[in-house]
């Protein structure tokens, strides 16, 4: 799987390329973007094509080397995440690190330390990191991986060349959904206007059966009948038990009430609805909403998602908002 | 040898390199000269400004074969090795990996002995603010007397997180942000030495985006490189540094002008599918509110924004065409939303529906409008209120038990003078004074006036003070003119005596019983005594002559 087989990116990994091409390899990086579109993918065949010995600046995936670094083994490969029941990476994990990378690399040209998470690395260990990162010994490269640059230590940040990743656009992800799972060009546009430019959550969204949910979801949500209070709790139940997809379902809800809302603005005609093959149900909809109530909504379900990290009761999230639609409801038939 | 980025490659080898912080190295230079060695230095400033280089300059300068020189040779073993960081008396820790009391602890062993081969034994401990406070306390007496061929150096991003007692031992050295023009200055002759060709403003992007850092400023020349090869044009790196584009700025601020969602929403999908980094376009489009509303509060003020003359232009354009009202909830409403959408892994829902939310803002009234409204309002019932009131007034029973009618008071007769309903009363040209000269309006309120086809008698009771004042010149002028702006035509104002002089003269023959008796009326039936009982349901308990 040469350069060429990773979707999107080019503008990165050109730069990578280039890097290569010239030996200018600055000893540090930072790969930063939203999660799952392929920010380690990237790292790993960046790796690659350091240590393949086949090509300049690409790699062949069939030389002992590449099959290595693709199964993990390969001993100049260092690559750091967090512990499995531990959310950061630690100072250990890192002094272990240092203590590899004084050696010459084994077999390949060149050591690779590719680091996962760095933006949750704790503080201590971040600190332990910078005379490392600043002046690593020969023949290294550091690699972090971040979802995102917004917190991490300025000092870090100055010591590495930072790449940006960029959300892959729809039809890079419809390209992928069609060309490597057999997703059907329908489901496949569907999806990936849930998937926020990240190929692990299209890949999510697409095993869930995500199509049949979003209608189901959406045929209630447009019900013209007043909603009792409990009367989505069925749904809720039934959603809630697996985190991941109620993240999802969150997502629906976003979209939803952010589509009733450009409806509100007269922009029913709009390409940009990403529920465009419910327009009948969003008309519908939208005549039970105000401007007002939809922001509220909206806004409370951002400050879910927010939070989602700090792992709220699912039930309760998501009843916040479905109930606090049902009250608006009686405050209107009032 | 293996390939070194700019930073390593640029890193200044003597005190005479180091740009920007001539404060630090000429101190350091004189008492190397002078030979007042002290035994810890403390070096605090924000990153990449030189705090680790000038700490190998300092201990090449101390430890150089030439002898302790300001100008160390960099040719010498001792300096060759101090630059490759491999000299067996410079010890170069990194304190955050290095943290713990035990690390001290083995630090404080190894200090007794003498340097294998140079003059001092040179300790640099590099991001030392990450000891942990055990580690700090075990240094403490070390770093008072250390032996005599030891050195200290410290070296931190964060001095505050130091204990004082560390810091007080150590002399403290603060180094700054290094200034635009000298990183522009010094990215010139990189540029020339690497053969890289790059504009003056192309380095400018690239120093302003550094904020004072050295280390980023190479960094980013370097990302420059590898992204354009040796011919950097400035749109490239404009590119490359997601720089915001401007037009889709004002695009959009247009959008919310003439309250077109469309404008907004495409905007908005625009930038996204162009990969701009949303969370900094928030910023940039919080930094253009800021901007028009600081043009519209200070016109004239330019130096406060910093723009081009085409932005500027565009800047001014705007704040003529949104109330000030308007651009104030704006300038709420988008930056109330930092938390959702700087936090936000998809920050997109939650700008379109901000900017949405801002279109509303739009429909709804400005305060000043709604003010003027009420005030309009306001005027109506009064005068309408006035009109009627003046009917029934004289009708209704008065409770008083003594017989002087409420016309003595002042405040009654105005408004009892001034019930002609087609000419506006007395009361409505009080109010309109009030509005430009309260103390103006407060004389008159003494008066009793009457508007009569455009003639304007002010009538005061005799040996009224007022009444000497409103017969001077100026005032008399003042009144006309006011008088005039009222009713927007010509008017004869005349200021005279209230008729019924006769008045004092039946005062003269009353007893001061009765006098007194009719003061306490007077006072009971003032309007302004009246409104605060009402106001405020209370009773009067005495009344007392004031004190003149």
């Amino acid at each position: 799987m040469p350069f060429s087989e990773i979707f999107g990116h080019e503008q990165a990994i050109s730069l990578l390329r280039q890097m290569i091409r010239s030996a200018t390899i600055p000893h540090a990086f930072i790969f930063y973007g939203a999660s799952g579109i392929g920010k380690k993918t990237s790292a790993f065949a960046f790796a690659k094509a350091l240590n393949c010995p086949n090509m300049l600046d690409d790699f062949c995936s069939i030389c002992t080397a590449c099959c290595k670094i693709e199964q993990r083994v390969h001993p100049d490969i260092l690559y750091l995440e967090p512990f499995e029941n531990k959310n950061t990476i630690g100072i250990d994990q890192l002094r272990e690190m240092q203590e590899q990378i004084a050696y010459r690399p084994f077999e390949g040209m060149w050591k690779v330390v590719i680091i996962d998470n760095a933006d949750r690395l704790q503080t201590e260990a971040a600190n332990s990191l910078l005379k490392t990162l600043e002046e690593p010994p020969d023949n290294t490269v550091i690699v972090l991986i971040a979802t995102s640059i917004a917190g991490m230590l300025p000092t870090i940040l100055s010591r590495c060349q930072q790449i940006r990743f960029l959300p892959l656009t729809s039809e890079t992800i419809v390209d992928y959904l069609c060309s490597r799972v057999d997703a059907c060009p329908e489901d496949a546009t569907i999806i990936a206007q849930y998937a926020h430019g990240s190929i692990e959550r299209a890949l999510m969204l697409f095993d869930e059966e995500f199509i049949n949910q979003r209608n189901k979801f959406i045929a209630m949500l447009s019900q013209e009948t007043v909603l009792q209070p409990g009367a989505s709790n069925d749904l809720i139940g039934k959603i809630s038990k697996e985190r991941q997809e109620a993240f999802a379902l969150l997502d629906l809800l976003e979209l939803w009430y952010r589509d009733l809302l450009l409806i509100k603005f007269g922009m029913g005609e709009s390409k940009l609805l990403y529920n465009r093959d419910h327009i009948n149900s969003l008309l519908k909809a939208e005549q039970h909403e105000t401007v007002a109530g939809i922001i509220a909504k909206i806004r409370r379900i951002h400050t879910v998602q927010n939070t989602w990290n700090t792992n709220p009761d699912i039930q309760l999230a998501l009843e916040s908002i479905l109930l606090q639609r049902e009250v608006i409801h009686h405050a209107v038939a009032i | 040898m293996a390939y070194k980025v700019l930073a390593r490659k640029f890193r200044p080898q003597t005190f005479g390199e180091v740009i920007g912080q001539t404060h630090v190295t000429r101190t350091l230079v004189n008492s190397i000269r002078e030979g007042r060695i002290a035994h810890a230095f403390l070096f605090a400033g924000e990153r990449g400004v030189g705090k680790t280089s000038v700490a190998r300059i300092l201990a090449k300068a101390l430890n150089c074969h030439t002898g302790l020189s300001d100008q160390p040779c960099g040719t010498c073993p001792s300096c060759i090795e101090i630059a490759a960081g491999t000299c067996i008396d410079v010890h170069e820790i990194d304190g955050a990996s290095n943290r713990g009391v035990d690390d001290i602890r083995t630090l404080r062993e190894n200090v007794r002995y003498l340097p294998t081969r140079d003059r001092y034994k040179i300790y640099i401990i590099d991001e030392v603010h990450m000891l942990t406070e055990q580690a700090f306390n075990a240094l403490l007496k070390t770093l008072e007397e250390p032996p005599s061929h030891v050195v200290f150096i410290l070296a931190t991003t964060e001095p505050h997180k130091i204990p004082d007692t560390i810091i007080s031992r150590c002399l403290r050295f603060d180094f700054r942000r290094i200034p635009t023009k000298e990183i522009i200055a010094h990215l010139e002759q990189i540029a020339r030495q690497e053969h890289i060709s790059i504009t003056r403003h192309g380095l400018y992007l690239i120093a302003r985006e550094a904020e004072g850092s050295m280390r980023d400023a190479q960094s980013i020349l370097e990302r420059a490189v590898s992204y354009c090869g040796s011919q950097i044009e400035d749109h490239d790196l404009q590119d490359m540094l997601g720089h915001i584009d401007r037009r889709q700025l004002f695009n959009i601020m247009e959008g919310i002008i003439a309250g077109d969602p469309h404008a907004c929403i495409d905007g908005i999908a625009r930038l996204y599918d162009a990969g701009v980094d949303l969370k900094r376009w928030y910023y940039a489009f919080l930094e253009l509110l800021r901007d028009i509303r600081i043009i519209k509060m200070v016109p004239d003020q330019t130096g406060l924004v910093e723009a081009s003359d085409e932005d500027l232009r565009q800047i001014h354009e705007a704040a003529e065409r949104i109330s000030d009202e308007g651009l104030q909830r704006c300038f709420r409403l988008w930056f109330s939303a930092e938390n959702d959408i700087v936090r936000s892994a998809n920050p997109k829902i939650a700008l379109e529906v901000c900017l949405l939310e801002m279109l509303q803002v739009k429909e709804s009234v400005p305060i000043d409008e709604l003010l003027s409204t009420i005030e309009h309002l306001q005027q109506h019932l009064e005068r309408s209120s006035t009109g009627s009131r003046a009917v029934p007034l004289p009708a209704q029973p008065r409770p008083a038990p003594a017989a002087p009618a409420p016309r003595s008071s002042p405040r009654a007769e105005a408004q009892v003078c001034a019930a002609t309903p087609s000419e506006p009363s007395g009361e409505e040209l009080i109010a309109f004074i009030a509005r430009t000269d309260a103390k103006f309006a407060a004389y008159l309120r003494q008066a009793c006036i009457t508007i009569e086809d455009g003639k304007v008698t002010v009538a005061f009771p005799e040996g009224d003070i007022f009444l000497d004042i409103m017969k001077e010149a100026q005032t008399e002028q003042k009144l006309n003119d006011l008088c005039r702006s009222f009713l927007q035509r010509n008017v004869t104002v005349t200021v005279q005596t209230q008729p019924g002089g006769e008045k004092k003269n039946r005062n003269l023959t009353e007893s001061p019983d009765q006098i007194k008796r009719k003061r306490e009326q007077q006072v009971l039936h003032n309007p302004v005594v009246q409104q605060v009982l009402k106001t405020f349901n209370g009773k009067i308990v005495a009344i007392h002559p004031a004190d003149r």
